[in-house]
């Protein structure tokens, strides 16, 4: 399984079925900003990363997370 | 989703007799006039209360259940008054998960297992600190968190008992006490006077003599405020997550205020501002008497605030007063305090804006928004005395969320619209009155203080040039 959708379904508590690269706070029911925390949190945790206030503001969707990430140079995403 | 197994709704009777039990009395749970200064705009009610009445209730249903290890998620504030729900979203032979709800939106997640979760508390085991038992809580500062640690007293067994009997039957009334301790710690100790408890994962081993929990923050986040906390004591061992809100906001002295409005501008208008004992509305009071208008301030339930704005003004050298008005209640009755007519008015009366997302529409959050927004707004136009003139002029604050959807907006956004249309119909209805209408951007009050970081602007850089307009006018 793609590791940032498991990060993100694990975290919001839902079937990782349900999200894609589309999946955003808009249209995904558990992701309140207390979850934009918690997905953080994760996704540090996950990739080995530290991620800024600013590149956090742009994690609005998980293609956006996945794009953040991709800048920062982190592998298999 | 799973159906509702328990319903409760807690009234301030319910937070009064846990905060006793507890020992968390901060004001976010019992003190309706500082819970109003924050996000939540009320009371709420204890997260760990809504916890432990859930684990309570399964444990009764279920009297064989193992439960070695426990998490919990406050997602959403749970309001006094306003029922909660217990559903089972879905059950193994080792695990439990709820949510409780209310009005369909998750206010807290629940897992109960029979796994012990071999989680370590270093940092809180080696504290040493004797237990606090301070009667208000502490202030801290973002720079104090990271080093912060010490004890609290817990709850005596009986009381504990006599308030979860079905939990104390099953993992023991200690435990139950070492789990009503976290809130004492993060209400009370650590962030203290300014925080928000959303998340507990606790296991339960050994016996861990002592009526006391130790606690440690072991680590720190300061993009969002948060701190992760350890507690151990009482056969119990927790990760806690709480965040340091952000204090009531502000707004800027008479003084400086004074710097950026021409003294004379507004010489002698008589302004009300409904709603003027903080954010928007204490703003545009402190802008008209900087230029030598005199605002009458009303309020709601922040009496203490709306005499704070005042005696600024005052002494700084202006005018100001205050009165009660209810922007729910009818009208007339309550508009005796105004001895000369105001030439015009700024109607700033809200309740707390931010709804949850549980579904697309909600008719009572609606019907809440559109009697503040829309029945409030027209009474009170309609019925206020007019100067000799016959001439009003009225400012009614609409949102930006009208121009792009934003998430748990929708009836606040549809009765800002209704108020919007409203306005047109006023102006034509009522001879004399005029209405300035604006789509506010967000503005950072205690309203939208989050904790989260957002953009927003400063009260009273959006208002200098509103109130200019409007008083320009006149």
């Amino acid at each position: 399984m793609d590791l940032l959708i498991k990060v993100f379904a694990d975290t919001l508590g839902v079937d990782p079925a349900t999200l894609s690269d589309d999946s955003s706070p808009d249209n995904t029911v558990r992701w309140d900003s207390l979850r934009s925390m918690h997905l953080v949190a994760a996704i540090e945790d996950a990739f080995s990363t530290e991620l800024s206030t600013a590149e956090i503001m742009r994690m609005r969707s998980i293609g956006l997370a996945r794009s953040v990430l991709r800048k920062k140079g982190v592998l298999d995403i | 989703m799973g159906s509702i197994v328990a319903q409760r709704t807690f009234d301030i009777g319910d937070q009064r007799a846990f905060a006793q039990l507890s020992g968390d009395v901060n004001p976010l749970h019992m003190d309706p006039a500082l819970a109003r200064r924050s996000q939540t705009g009320d009371v709420v009610v204890h997260g760990m209360h809504i916890a432990l009445w859930a684990l309570d209730v399964l444990c009764r249903k279920s009297p064989g259940l193992h439960v070695n290890s426990f998490r919990a998620c406050f997602t959403s504030p749970l309001r006094i008054n306003e029922r909660a729900d217990l559903k089972i979203v879905s059950q193994s032979s080792h695990e439990t998960k709820v949510d409780i709800e209310a009005a369909g939106a998750v206010v807290c997640e629940l897992a109960l297992s029979s796994v012990v979760d071999p989680l370590a508390t270093p940092l809180a085991d080696a504290v040493t600190a004797k237990p606090e038992n301070r009667d208000k809580p502490v202030e801290l500062l973002p720079e104090q968190l990271p080093s912060r640690r010490g004890a609290v007293s817990l709850a005596e067994s009986d009381a504990c008992i006599a308030a979860f009997p079905a939990l104390c039957t099953t993992i023991g009334a200690p435990r139950v006490a070492g789990l009503i301790g976290t809130t004492r710690v993060v209400g009370m100790e650590c962030p203290g006077l300014f925080s928000l408890y959303s998340k507990i994962g606790a296991t339960f081993h050994g016996d861990d003599a002592g009526n006391r929990l130790r606690f440690a923050v072991a680590r720190y986040d300061s993009r969002f405020r948060c701190a992760r906390i350890e507690v151990a004591g009482a056969g119990v061992r927790a990760s806690l997550e709480a965040f340091l809100r952000l204090p009531p906001i502000a707004q800027p002295t008479m003084r400086e205020v004074a710097e950026r409005v021409r003294p004379d501008v507004f010489a002698g208008q008589r302004v009300l501002i409904v709603g003027g004992s903080r954010g928007l509305g204490e703003a545009t009071a402190k802008i008209i008497a900087a230029g030598g208008g005199v605002p009458m301030v009303t309020y709601a339930r922040g009496r203490t605030d709306a005499q704070r704005v005042a005696e600024d003004i005052c002494s700084w050298g202006a005018i100001c007063t205050i009165a009660p008005y209810d922007a729910r209640a009818p009208a007339q009755p309550q508009l005796g305090f105004i001895e000369a007519p105001p030439a015009s008015l700024y109607y700033f009366a809200t309740g707390p804006i931010f709804a949850r997302a549980a579904s697309p529409y909600d008719p009572d959050a609606l019907h809440e928004f559109m009697t503040i927004y829309v029945e409030g707004f027209a009474t009170l136009c309609a019925t206020m005395p007019r100067p000799p003139s016959g001439r009003m002029r009225a400012f009614y604050p609409s949102t930006a969320a009208l121009d792009s959807w934003v998430r748990g907006f929708g009836e606040y956004a549809m009765a800002k619209a209704a108020g919007e249309l409203l306005c047109r119909h006023l102006e034509r209805s009522l001879p004399g009155l005029s209405i300035v209408v604006k789509r506010l951007p967000r503005v950072l009050t205690d309203l939208t203080a989050t904790v989260i970081p957002a953009d927003a602007e400063t009260a009273i850089d959006v208002m200098i040039p509103i109130v200019a307009e409007t008083q320009h006018a006149l």
